[in-house]
């Protein structure tokens, strides 16, 4: 874990402080307490020399406030913002508000509060407000927050959401608040995408049957009343901003769109859109694709996801071991390899989500598999969905169901690298799913975690600095009955009584 | 200090301080099974909020009232030493009664491995929220004739920095942190964590020494 030095100047400018306030005090004992002054110069003299004294001390206060040092004696340096935390508030230039939400009786919320204190110390621009939402509801309504953990970092009118402990993390939000530039997720839309606009939840595909997320929905092309509004309220939270793209029309991805997400394409992509979102990406964009069952790439387009070393199956992944409920093909993910995306998510999981096939990527590029199935698994066969012919297929993209496969598939990957020589540095999350991130499964387990970590990578928000979040274990006292007794009748009983003992003896010899 | 220590309320006064960290002790020990003195810190700094009042209520006042403070200031030393002196001997008998404590630690590092850390911290920040508590009282009892009056004074200007980090948040920035600042509780809590700042410190140190020069001044009051 990083922590900063110890200030030896801060320290000698301390320990200076202390011999300068002892002189201090010890010539004020040398004044005298009568001079000789009658009626009010009397007066006025002792007022004067309290004043002084008072006046001494505020400023010998000041005077060490702005030369602070900070010791933390804990073994695990729990009360020690990490290093990176401190290097973002030392590069607050503009005042910051940040309002933290917690529970006053959960230990990693108050460690919380206690380091953004340290952090609010650390910089006069910082200001730190900690509430407890059961005692002061009157600011959480105002906040608009309806959960613990969670802190509002604002300035200059910006305001983001932060949720968690980890004072890295709102060390980022009070960077995000802060920063000139704008983010915009510009969500794809015009081949039946999950609008962004759309909150509603739980109707996509009810039947006799219940929801359904294989071949059946594989077929549906429109799906009203089912949207991403959920992931887009949470990406504004962080305060990114949300607009729609419609490639067909605008004909280029705009130079704003930090982050390009499509989001369950249904239908085919017209050739000159999926250069556009190639150009893009060669511009060094970054881009989310949820391709789900069923969707059928145009060529130019399975050319490009080609080139980032994904072929996405037309199948469905059946997991007996790992999943959601009580479907196994709504495929849970429980372990991650180590990738900044996934770096903090637990459990997530994927209705209906296709299998990924990982070809050799362009030579720039590094692909990394985020999510996998377990060794458990198998894949089903699914039909496309309908597609028109632009072009010849040249890619080896197959229209036909994919033969049945078993074991670990690939559910998603993450790209990262230059699409070729003359490219910009891009990023892209190719996902084998969409309902994941829709508003019907977004907020349940770790999927808006998983997701809101890759909007960050995808973004480039992620942390600079690899700070594992930290979990203070308390040093544990495991007592028996016995034992807790004994305790109990030492602390309580015996030793209050051997002090009125003694004071007993002292009194009867001094009587 | 003598005069202190053969006083029977000193004894009932330290009795009763170990019954009630004791018990918090204990209870707190088997409920959390956690090898740590945080709570215990707290409670005895509530307590010292409440007990050093009734050490320092008799230092000056009783010596008013009983007309040998005359006789005092006219002896051959001087009016810093004798503050000195009372301020030496009320912390000896709090000191002696915050040292009982550090039973507890043993008994954590009997059946446990504590974090040494924020239990020295703890221990130092009793001491310094001791020396600022008793330098106030001390002042307070300079000023009066009455016992009594010296220690509701003194509860007063204690309970009223203890729990000024609830009035700073009522009032608007940048005074807040001014009133902040003043807290006896926002200073002692990061010793009793283990996170120390040296201008904690240095508050605590500046307050005990205005304390005992307003208390030195005090004794101008002949």
């Amino acid at each position: 874990m990083e922590h900063p030095e110890l200030d030896w100047n801060a320290l000698l400018w301390a320990g200076g402080w202390l011999a300068a306030v002892l002189v201090l005090f010890a010539t004020g004992l040398r004044l005298p307490l009568q001079t000789g002054l009658a009626g009010w110069r009397g007066r006025a003299y002792s007022a004067g020399v309290i004043l002084i004294a008072f006046g001494a001390a505020v400023l010998a206060n000041v005077a060490l406030h702005l030369h602070d040092v900070h010791f933390d004696l804990t073994r695990e340096k729990v009360y020690t913002p990490s290093g990176a935390a401190m290097r973002a508030i030392d590069e607050v230039s503009r005042e910051v508000t940040v309002t933290y939400f917690y529970r006053s009786q959960d230990p990693a919320g108050r460690r919380a509060r206690d380091l953004l204190a340290i952090m609010a110390r650390r910089n006069p621009l910082l200001k730190v407000v900690a509430v407890d939402p059961d005692r002061d509801p009157r600011l959480a309504r105002e906040k608009a927050i309806q959960i613990y953990n969670a802190a509002v970092v604002e300035a200059e009118g910006r305001r983001v959401l932060v949720q968690g402990t980890d004072e890295t993390e709102i060390a980022i939000g009070i960077q995000r608040a802060l920063r000139g530039r704008a983010i915009t997720a510009c969500f794809l839309e015009g081949h039946g995408e999950l609008p962004m606009d759309n909150f509603e939840y739980h109707t996509h595909l009810e039947s006799g049957a219940g929801h359904s997320h294989d071949d059946a929905s594989s077929q549906v092309v429109e799906m009203p009343g089912h949207g991403a509004g959920r992931l887009r309220r949470a990406l504004e939270a962080q305060g990114y901003e949300a607009r729609k793209l419609i490639l067909a029309t605008e004909g280029d991805v705009p130079a704003a769109c930090t982050l390009l997400i499509a989001a369950n394409p249904r239908t085919t992509f017209l050739p000159a859109e999926s250069a556009a979102l190639r150009a893009y990406l060669r511009r060094g964009g970054s881009a989310l694709l949820l391709l789900d069952l069923g969707f059928v790439l145009e060529p130019g387009l399975a050319r490009l996801v080609a080139e980032l070393g994904v072929r996405p199956e037309q199948d469905v992944v059946v997991d007996p071991l790992s999943h959601y409920s009580t479907n196994p093909e709504i495929v849970a993910v429980t372990g991650y390899d180590p990738h900044p995306v996934t770096r903090s998510v637990s459990l997530t999981f994927y209705p209906g989500v296709r299998s990924i096939t990982l070809l050799p990527p362009a030579s720039d590029l590094r692909v990394t598999p985020l999510l996998l199935s377990s060794r458990d698994s198998y894949t089903r066969p699914v039909k496309p969905v309908a597609s028109h012919k632009v072009e010849p297929d040249s890619t080896g993209e197959k229209d036909a169901a994919s033969p049945p496969v078993s074991g670990a598939r690939v559910l998603g990957v993450a790209v990262e690298g230059r699409l070729d020589r003359d490219a910009e540095p891009m990023r892209a999350i190719v996902v084998g799913d969409s309902d994941f991130a829709s508003n019907s499964f977004f907020p349940y387990m770790a999927n808006s975690d998983l997701l809101l970590s890759v909007a960050r990578w995808l973004a480039r928000e992620e942390r600079t600095t690899a700070v594992a979040a930290r979990v203070p274990v308390p040093p544990l006292i495991a007592l028996t009955g016995r034992q807790s007794n004994a305790v109990f009748f030492m602390v309580v009983v015996a030793m209050p009584l051997l002090v009125i003992a003694l004071g007993f003896v002292v009194w009867w010899r001094w009587r | 200090m003598r005069a202190l220590f053969v006083s029977p309320i000193a004894y009932a006064v330290i009795a009763v301080f170990l019954v009630l960290n004791g018990y918090g002790f204990a209870v707190t020990l088997i409920a959390t099974k956690q090898a740590t003195l945080v709570n215990v810190f707290f409670q005895a700094a509530v307590q010292l909020v409440l007990f050093v009042p009734l050490v320092t209520m008799r230092q000056f006042a009783e010596e008013r009232r009983g007309g040998t403070l005359e006789l005092l200031l006219t002896a051959p030393v001087r009016e810093g030493d004798i503050v000195l002196a009372k301020f030496a001997a009320s912390m000896g008998m709090l000191l002696a009664m915050v040292a009982l404590t550090l039973v507890y630690s043993l008994i954590l590092a009997r059946f446990s491995t504590p974090d040494w850390g924020p239990i020295y911290s703890g221990y130092l920040g009793l001491t310094l929220l001791a020396g600022a508590l008793v330098s106030i009282g001390l002042a307070v009892s300079a000023l009066t004739a009455n016992q009594v009056v010296a220690a509701v004074v003194s509860l007063g200007v204690f309970g009223m920095l203890w729990a000024i980090d609830a009035w700073a948040a009522l009032l608007p920035s940048p005074i807040d942190n001014w009133v902040l600042g003043l807290s006896l509780l926002a200073r002692f809590q990061p010793f009793a964590l283990g996170a120390m700042y040296a201008s904690d410190f240095g508050f605590f140190l500046a307050v005990t020494l205005l304390g005992l020069f307003l208390a030195v001044r005090g004794l101008a009051r002949r």
